[in-house]
């Protein structure tokens, strides 16, 4: 069953300018997201991920950020080569995006309600009651209570998660296409975090929009995702479909970032971690850039950079050693004695 | 917000009771015999004691307390020694001159100072910042008397483009009005425009950069909607902070510039009533001008809770 991607980013890239030189957050970034797909995008804190979506975005702050693309395609427009006006009318329309932090996202001194209708107002010729209606249909979709009392209250007098509510009702309210949502839940209790992805999911089930979901948990990846994009210091170690990879992880640092991840069910078992840290964006190895990092690295891991190899279907990945990975994890018990 | 701004009125109160005291202790605080000090070296014991009875200062401590109150909440403020008038008539037929001269300071500072914080916080670190804010530490730096003066010797003297000084009352001739009181507004004005394009500028960048600025931008606004909308309701809660403090010194600023330009407003009165040592007149006009700060002070509060909704809950 393939259809035609909603979304193709291809060769993505994007540098930093500052006093100190040029730095490249995300280097040659290609993926798809099919129509009513969620794609998790899981990496670090630094490996690229949110400069990914806000280059999507075309949010990029302008004089300091550089993105180019071989193209990025998204329902017939190419985003690297559009005017701003062109972005803007798709921008809160045919995209959403949700971000991080729920406490600052949304303008202390406007009513929720006001901040919720904008994007309609914006996109839409619609009275304000019309629209006014409809974000009140909005709020209860999202499962915020007594939604016409909330549409005039302010932030402040909302809690984190019912914040995040509100920006996730903000996000849909113009039936986008495609949603960026970037690591939505991180900054929210636990509890909250479950209830909001249930939510998503149920939203998304029910309108088969697109969702790229940016995360550096894998378990949210193996709740929701259907695809997985690994990232690394700002490329793509393995992608795929998420059964594919959780079964049978291609690069070691996807095998990594599943074994420091505790499972609920099963034995208990000592948890690994990943020695080091990411290398700094300004002194990149010259080879793979987990090498540095990797216990599976040979010499030749460090002279250049891995090629994308394909495995199985859809699966890909950037190390030299792909191939003896999986072939291991078919035989697990055997690979682990 | 009508309890809010009730509560701000009620503790305004003390506030002008402390004032009206310091104004009556002022009397009390000059070296020696205030009336020897009033009459001057050459007195009569005659004319000594007839001005202490005039001023009541034979009478005891709290006494006079008693009567300094007992005519002020009647709108008694005594007499001017100097001009023979009751000092509220006065103060009332002066505060127009003055109130009018602030109002239109104020006027430009809020929007030259606005306005050029705002385009050099957009055009940041770009040349139009730069010549902005080198204009903005020029405005800050000169002295308002000598800015004055310059003027005066530019526009009037050397251009003759406006009179050198006076006033013409704003409901007569609105233009000779206009002529007259822009040198004094401007010279009162430029530091304030100064400080205030700083302030703009710095919140500006500050709010510029703000999460709910970006999620703006990802719901398709527009950069002028992004800016008037989204940045300008946030820049415009600490200005409207320094907007009090701003007039307060526009209001006793004008003593100097009052005098140089030879307005016959407030600061013109308090400066000859302290070079003249009329107590009566120093005391009412100190009240008044308390008064009228904290009036303004008000309005500044009830206006910053409009503006910030976070503030109304308290």
């Amino acid at each position: 069953m393939q259809t035609e991607p909603i979304l193709r980013v291809e060769g993505l890239r994007t540098t930093f300018s500052g006093d100190e030189g040029t730095a490249v957050a995300v280097d040659d970034v290609s993926f798809d997201v099919n129509a009513g797909e969620i794609v998790g995008l899981i990496g670090e804190s630094g490996s690229g991920k949110s400069v990914t979506a806000l280059a999507i975005m075309g949010l990029l702050p302008k004089d300091t950020a550089r993105v180019t693309a071989e193209r990025i395609l998204f329902d017939g427009h190419d985003l690297v080569r559009a005017s701003e006006r062109e972005m803007r009318r798709l921008r809160g329309r045919a995209i959403g995006m949700i971000f991080q932090e729920p406490m600052s996202s949304l303008n202390p001194v406007l009513k929720i309600g006001d901040q919720l209708i904008e994007p309609i107002r914006i996109h839409e010729r619609i009275s304000h009651r019309a629209a006014f209606d409809r974000g009140v249909e909005l709020l209860s979709k999202v499962g915020i209570p007594s939604p016409i009392q909330r549409m005039n209250d302010y932030p402040h007098q909302l809690s984190g998660g019912m914040r995040q509510r509100v920006m996730i009702a903000i996000a849909l309210s113009c039936s986008p296409k495609l949603l960026l949502a970037d690591e939505p839940t991180t900054a929210l209790d636990v509890t909250i975090q479950a209830q909001l992805l249930d939510l998503l999911l149920e939203i998304q089930s029910e309108t088969k929009m697109a969702i790229v979901l940016i995360t550096h948990s894998m378990g949210v990846i193996a709740e929701c995702a259907d695809k997985v994009v690994v990232m690394y210091s700002g490329r793509i170690a393995e992608q795929g479909p998420v059964t594919e990879i959780f079964d049978r992880p291609g690069h070691p640092y996807t095998k990594g970032l599943m074994q420091c991840t505790p499972e609920l069910t099963g034995n208990p078992r000592r948890l690994t971690t990943i020695p080091g840290s990411l290398p700094s964006l300004s002194a990149l190895p010259p080879g793979c850039r987990f090498a540095p990092r990797c216990g599976l690295a040979l010499p030749t891991c460090e002279a250049g950079r891995p090629p994308m190899i394909g495995l199985r279907g859809t699966h890909a990945s950037a190390c030299i050693r792909a191939d003896e990975l999986v072939a291991a994890a078919a035989q697990p018990e055997e690979a682990d004695a | 917000m009508l309890a809010y701004t009730l509560r701000r009125i009620a503790q305004a109160v003390p506030i002008l009771l402390l004032v009206s005291l310091i104004s009556f202790g002022i009397m009390q605080l000059v070296p020696g015999d205030p009336a020897a000090v009033l009459a001057g070296p050459n007195a009569t014991p005659d004319e000594l004691v007839h001005l202490r009875q005039t001023l009541g200062l034979d009478k005891s401590l709290l006494t006079q307390i008693m009567i300094f109150y007992g005519n002020l909440f009647q709108g008694d403020l005594g007499y001017s020694i100097i001009l023979g008038e009751p000092v509220l008539k006065v103060v009332i037929e002066r505060s127009p001159i003055s109130i009018s001269l602030a109002i239109y300071s104020l006027i430009l500072t809020i929007v030259f100072g606005l306005f050029i914080g705002v385009v050099a916080a957009m055009k940041h670190n770009r040349w139009i910042d730069q010549v902005a804010m080198a204009f903005a530490l020029i405005g800050v730096s000169v002295p308002n008397f000598w800015l004055g003066l310059v003027m005066i010797v530019l526009f009037s003297v050397h251009l003759g483009w406006l009179p050198t000084g006076g006033y013409v009352p704003f409901f007569e001739d609105p233009i000779g009005w206009f002529l007259a009181a822009t040198m004094p507004a401007l010279s009162l004005a430029l530091m304030q425009i100064g400080l205030l394009a700083r302030l703009t500028r710095s919140t500006m960048l500050e709010v510029l950069g703000q999460d709910y600025i970006r999620t703006a931008r990802a719901k398709g606004a527009s950069e002028p909607r992004v800016i008037i909308k989204h940045a300008m309701s946030n820049v415009l809660i600490p200005v409207v902070t320094v907007l009090g403090m701003i007039l307060s010194v526009l209001l006793s600023g004008s003593v100097i510039v009052e005098t140089i330009f030879a307005v016959p407003g407030i600061g013109a009165l308090l400066g000859n009533a302290i070079l003249g040592r009329d107590y009566p007149m120093i005391q009412g006009g100190l009240i008044f001008v308390a008064a009228v700060l904290l009036i303004l002070n008000i309005a500044v509060d009830v206006l910053y809770a409009w503006l910030d909704p976070r503030v109304r809950v308290q």
